[in-house]
């Protein structure tokens, strides 16, 4: 936990346990990331990829490329619908997952592992304090599968 | 079939500009600014001048014959939605439906939509589980369907062939160089008959289309506004609506947003491009060269 604080001086003893038990954490816009030290690995989760179907093309932001949290970052085509996806924090792009470019069904497989989208150098280590842990974020989709 | 109910407002906006751009940026702008939470769903339509109309992810090279285009002054677009490549003119209307992304239910939509084409003509459009339309007998596609969700709103819009000349359709989708290009670019479904509603009802034309779809987008609100908008004249005037057209209008979209790709030239040259620019050079692809 110390470590954690080392790198994070404004993150509290309570943010850090949270970082150190779930390792991802999500938006409402059922993104994930994934921080270690200043790189966040960003994807989408099982109920985004469930609720596309079959994905046929994902369009990636280049390495380099700067990212504001909330922005649009890309997109997914899937049974002729294109959903943009989202920045969850801000930051630059480091590399994109080209794998996806070839094979873009591998979101669909993996969704939480293999299908990663990019990864992206964190801006600001206080917007992770924004996003949800896994528990809240698993209370989140029960809601909105309730509004279903 | 999803069974989240409308809300009680809609709005109908009926378009008198006949250019794409104009048309796509202003559907665009709508999707973007207008909520549907608050102030209820959108139908929006319109025609135009003789167009083929790519989806966003696709590679122009492939699906349009350029050529022929470019000599029959028909113009290339590529939207923001995904989905294939259509070819559309005056005689085909375009259907626009703005909802939540919660209601956004693509099924529902081409029901009400061919139940009212079905009662104003003698015709029988059947939606089909690609949510394309089919005139039957025949299964001859008359309509070709796409989407674009973002921000929790979607829209679901679609093409719809009411008189159409089907050898310059045929000849528009057909690229030369599609068995020449490695990529991938989402590819257009190739429909193995293709039909328009005048073939099965002499007097169908667009007017009386639209005028049907619209009654019965109306009954399935509580109030529903309609409104006839100066396209044209909006897109000029605003600021926003005419950056979304300038970005449609460039060749960095229109070609430069083709995923990577290779072009296998004659002799067996191999070209590589990225962005539209052969890669490592500024160059832009064409397939004169």
């Amino acid at each position: 936990m110390s470590f954690l604080s080392r790198f994070i001086p404004t993150v509290t003893a309570r943010t850090a346990i949270r970082f150190a038990s779930s390792g991802r954490l999500y938006t409402k816009k059922h993104e994930w990331i994934v921080v270690d030290k200043t790189v966040g690995t960003v994807g989408i989760t099982d109920f985004a990829t469930e609720q596309l179907g079959d994905v046929v093309f994902i369009e990636l932001p280049e390495a380099g490329a700067n990212v504001e949290k909330g922005e649009s970052t890309g997109a997914v085509e899937s049974v002729k619908a294109a959903s943009d996806i989202y920045a969850p924090v801000s930051g630059t792009v480091l590399e994109k997952n080209s794998k996806l470019e070839d094979e873009p069904g591998i979101i669909n497989k993996s969704p939480l592992e293999k299908g990663w989208l990019y990864k992206l150098e964190i801006s600001s280590n206080n917007q992770l304090k924004e996003l949800l842990t896994e528990e809240q974020y698993n209370a989140f989709k029960a809601e909105e599968e309730a509004e279903h | 079939m999803c069974t989240i109910s409308r809300g009680k407002i809609g709005k109908v906006l009926k378009s008198t500009s006949n250019c794409i751009f104009e048309n796509l940026a202003f559907e665009e702008h709508i999707f973007r600014t207008h909520s549907v939470e608050k102030s209820g769903e959108v139908l929006l339509m319109w025609s135009n001048r003789p167009t083929v109309v790519i989806g966003r992810h696709q590679n122009p090279w492939t699906e349009v014959n350029l050529p022929f285009c470019h000599e029959n002054d028909i113009e290339i677009v590529r939207r923001h939605s995904g989905g294939g490549t259509v070819y559309h003119d005056l005689g085909n209307l375009n259907i626009s439906l703005l909802t939540t992304h919660a209601q956004h239910c693509r099924p529902k939509n081409l029901k009400f939509i061919s139940d009212a084409l079905n009662q104003q003509f003698t015709i029988n459009i059947v939606p089909t589980p690609r949510d394309d339309m089919e005139l039957q007998p025949g299964n001859r596609k008359c309509s070709g369907t796409a989407a674009r969700i973002a921000r929790g709103q979607a829209y679901h819009h679609l093409t719809l062939l009411v008189d159409a000349d089907l050898k310059i359709l045929k000849n528009s989708l057909k690229s030369p160089y599609r068995d020449q290009i490695e990529s991938n670019a989402t590819r257009s479904v190739r429909a193995p008959a293709v039909g328009f509603l005048k073939q099965d009802d002499r007097n169908a034309n667009v007017n009386e289309a639209r005028t049907a779809i619209m009654e019965a987008y109306r009954k399935l609100f509580e109030t529903c506004q309609i409104e006839e908008v100066d396209v044209h004249r909006k897109v000029h005037q605003n600021e926003e609506i005419a950056k979304i057209l300038e970005e449609l209008k460039s060749w960095k979209w229109i070609y430069g947003k083709s995923p990577k790709f290779k072009f296998l030239g004659e002799n067996k040259t191999e070209i590589e491009v990225k962005d539209g620019l052969i890669i490592g050079t500024d160059q832009q692809f064409s397939t004169d060269l």
